[in-house]
């Protein structure tokens, strides 16, 4: 008896400490909705993250399977020949609508995994060199400038030529390498932002409060810092999944990415022509193969960028209109 | 005049605060700012100490760095001492000012503080002990917009202080089984061990806590920029009585607030400490406000104390010359009152290259040779307890004489009803 009223107690209270986020969200979506352009973001990335996840269910077979008699790309100009291949279909026999949406699986999954693992490793760092300052900041930030002065194509080279025989035969070796190789890049990024934010924040009356509160430091990091620190984190990520695919197509193209047939990739697949021995004029022939795939990436950053704007208008009200 | 002084709670004894200036590519420090130079006053439990001055004297700094806040440049701020100890401080002190003048004495008579100062000084605290100093003092700031957490809900920012001591003292319980005691810190360990909270005695103690400052249940689920400036500061003030705190510093608790709300405050503040007797550091430049709230005043100029009295004493016969000019501002509403007022010219000289001497001999109507040579100290005026640090009082310079009684008659209320008569 007691115990049940004890129980009821208890969610009625977390239910209520939960009603004031929901609300805040409540009116920080309403002005995300004043913004048709951001709305647009939202739909075309919840379209991306969409396919991204039934893409398995969406997809029959293997888009990969050749098409042995019909696999001369020239049976199927015009474009629009038949139904059966509404994107058309590109070299070896491949069909472009389940490649693109198989692809955006995987594509998603890197820019995500890229994404994630630099804001964490920059959101740390940057917080504490900008919470510490002095000698910490003064190196941590050092370190931040030496890995911003990496160009990313020569390391994304360096790293793939170095390393490829010892990720031969982990699974997805080279994604995993590249992964590896962008979140070098991208990390210093973060960890800037987030130090600039931190400067501001740790000067507020609130730190201070919790300091005399006794709160030591990774407390006041984690739980006063990095919370109001974080916003601008929130933007520049949303803004970063879509140029990640960006950078992944650039390195598809120079042939030191993903450049084996077999998997679906939206820059990779943009790039087939490369392996027909057709020529870039060969290619401007049936110029779908890469203007379809290459339309998918377009979208996809498109989308999230406009997300990104849309976001950076809500969390940060200065900037509202 | 005298009030009945209790247990001392707090000692600070010439507390330096200096910031460095940097300059240049290599960011050198070219300078020093002195924001509060040679300061040292005792705070005594259950009574509130004015602290007033103008702006930039460093009356905020004093507040943060007594708390630790930040760190200070030199100086001690013994905290809850016994009463013995206090006494063995007191006397150290005094001998080390009289006998200056024979090293190995003095340097003996410092390690001897250093030896206390380790054990009650919050300055020299580290680790747990400053945990534990710091759970008995507290601040509440001036701007009540930016001294909660935004993200937040009061609840929550509530809560807080009483999380962090939670938890610290199961670990405390785990690491002290085996040990036992370490350096220090003895006199505040017996206290730990109650402070430890599980999850439903801290929602009660929040409930009870929002109830004190007169808010509701409702109110904790609020987010703080839901809140007025007066209800924030009421949050400010519930955090800042969390832990039972015995001090609070109060960094002009009322300045961002309107009238009707800085009269709620300190009605809250005073009768939060006469159930709680806590004691307070009231910082303000509000004359009127230190008047109604405190029992002592320490005036401040230029990162000195200028002047100690009593509240009362101190309106009534301000001594020193830049507290009868303070007080000649306080604006009395009374349009048929007509006043000598005593305007200070020029302005407050920088605190990176102080003048030499008195401090306030640059815009000191009275000043003579003997303000720029020696630096006055704060001493007894005529063996009353009003201590003032100003060369020519002491000298019972007449014109500082008849300008206090001049002053005394303009303190508000205490008026002389003649002088309105004379006026017409």
């Amino acid at each position: 008896m007691t115990g049940a009223t004890l129980m009821k107690k208890s969610q009625r209270s977390a239910l209520r400490s939960i009603l004031p986020r929901i609300a805040q969200f409540r009116r920080q979506f309403y002005y995300f909705k004043q913004s048709p352009l951001a709305l647009a973001g939202l739909f075309i990335t919840s379209f991306f993250v969409f396919l991204a996840i039934f893409s398995p269910w969406m997809t029959t077979g293997n888009p990969y399977e050749l098409h042995s008699i019909r696999r001369l790309l020239n049976s199927f100009i015009p474009w629009f020949q038949t139904w059966k291949y509404p994107l058309g279909t590109t070299y070896f026999g491949i069909d472009l609508l389940p490649a693109i949406i198989k692809a955006a699986r995987i594509d998603l999954a890197i820019s995500l995994a890229v994404v994630g693992a630099g804001a964490t490793i920059g959101i740390l760092l940057g917080a504490f060199a900008g919470y510490k300052g002095g000698i910490v900041d003064d190196i941590l930030m050092r370190v931040t400038d030496i890995f911003f002065s990496i160009p990313f194509i020569v390391l994304a080279i360096a790293m793939i030529v170095v390393f490829r025989q010892d990720f031969a035969h982990v699974a997805g070796g080279v994604m995993t390498l590249l992964v590896m190789s962008l979140v070098i890049i991208w990390w210093p990024t973060y960890a800037r932002l987030v130090r600039g934010q931190v400067l501001s924040v740790r000067e507020l009356k609130y730190v201070e409060a919790a300091k005399a509160s006794g709160a030591r430091t990774l407390r006041i990091i984690f739980r006063h810092i990095i919370p109001n620190s974080i916003y601008p984190v929130f933007v520049q990520m949303s803004l970063d999944v879509g140029s990640v695919v960006l950078l992944l197509a650039a390195l598809d193209y120079i042939n030191i990415g993903i450049n084996f047939i077999y998997l679906p990739e939206w820059g990779n697949l943009a790039t087939y022509f490369q392996y027909t021995g057709v020529g870039i004029t060969g290619a401007l022939q049936e110029p779908w193969t890469f203007v379809v795939p290459g339309l998918a990436i377009l979208m996809y950053s498109l989308g999230l960028n406009l997300l990104g704007d849309g976001l950076r208008d809500i969390l940060d009200p200065r900037m509202r209109r | 005049m005298t009030i009945n002084k209790g247990h001392l709670y707090m000692d600070v004894r010439h507390l330096k605060q200096h910031f460095p200036i940097k300059a240049g590519v290599m960011s050198r420090s070219i300078g020093y700012v002195h924001a509060v130079d040679d300061l040292s006053f005792q705070i005594y439990e259950g009574e509130t100490v004015g602290l007033v001055g103008e702006s930039g004297c460093g009356k905020t700094t004093t507040g943060r760095t007594i708390l630790r806040l930040l760190e200070p440049t030199a100086g001690q701020a013994f905290v809850n001492a016994p009463e013995d100890v206090s006494r063995e401080i007191d006397a150290l002190y005094r001998s080390l000012e009289e006998e200056g003048t024979d090293p190995k004495r003095s340097e003996e008579i410092i390690r001897k503080i250093g030896d206390i100062s380790v054990k009650y000084s919050i300055f020299k605290a580290r680790g747990r002990h400053l945990r534990e100093i710091r759970k008995t003092m507290q601040i509440v700031f001036q701007d009540p917009f930016a001294s909660l957490d935004p993200r937040m809900l009061v609840k929550e920012i509530l809560a807080e202080p009483l999380h962090i001591y939670s938890r610290g003292t199961k670990r405390e319980k785990k690491a002290n089984a085996p040990s036992g005691a370490s350096s220090g810190a003895d006199h505040v360990r017996a206290e730990r061990r109650e402070g430890s909270m599980t999850k439903s005695e801290i929602n009660e103690r929040v409930l009870s806590l929002i109830k004190d400052v007169g808010l509701n249940e409702e109110h904790l689920y609020r987010f703080p920029h839901e809140f007025s400036g007066g209800q924030r500061q009421r949050i400010c003030v519930a955090r800042a009585l969390a832990l039972n705190p015995k001090f609070i510093v109060l960094d002009e608790p009322t300045s961002a607030l309107d009238v009707s709300v800085q009269a709620q405050i300190l009605n809250l503040l005073r009768n939060l400490q006469t159930k709680n007797g806590v004691s307070y550091l009231f910082i303000s430049h509000h004359l009127s406000v230190i008047r109604a709230m405190c029992n002592r005043v320490l005036v401040m100029y230029l990162g000195k104390i200028v002047e100690v009295s009593e509240t009362e004493e101190l309106f009534v016969h301000p001594l020193h010359p830049y507290t009868q000019a303070l007080i000649s501002a306080i604006p009395i509403p009374d349009p048929l009152l007509r006043r000598e007022r005593i305007i200070l010219s020029g302005d407050v000289p920088s605190a990176a290259s102080p003048p030499s001497g008195c401090r306030f001999r640059t815009r000191c109507p009275y000043a003579e040779q003997i303000c720029k040579e020696e630096e006055p100290r704060l001493r007894d005026w005529n063996n009353t307890g009003h201590q003032v640090a100003c060369h020519l009082i002491h000298k019972m310079d007449k014109r500082i004489i008849d300008a206090a009684e001049k002053a005394s008659v303009i303190a508000g209320e205490h008026f002389d009803e003649s002088v309105l008569t004379k006026e017409r």
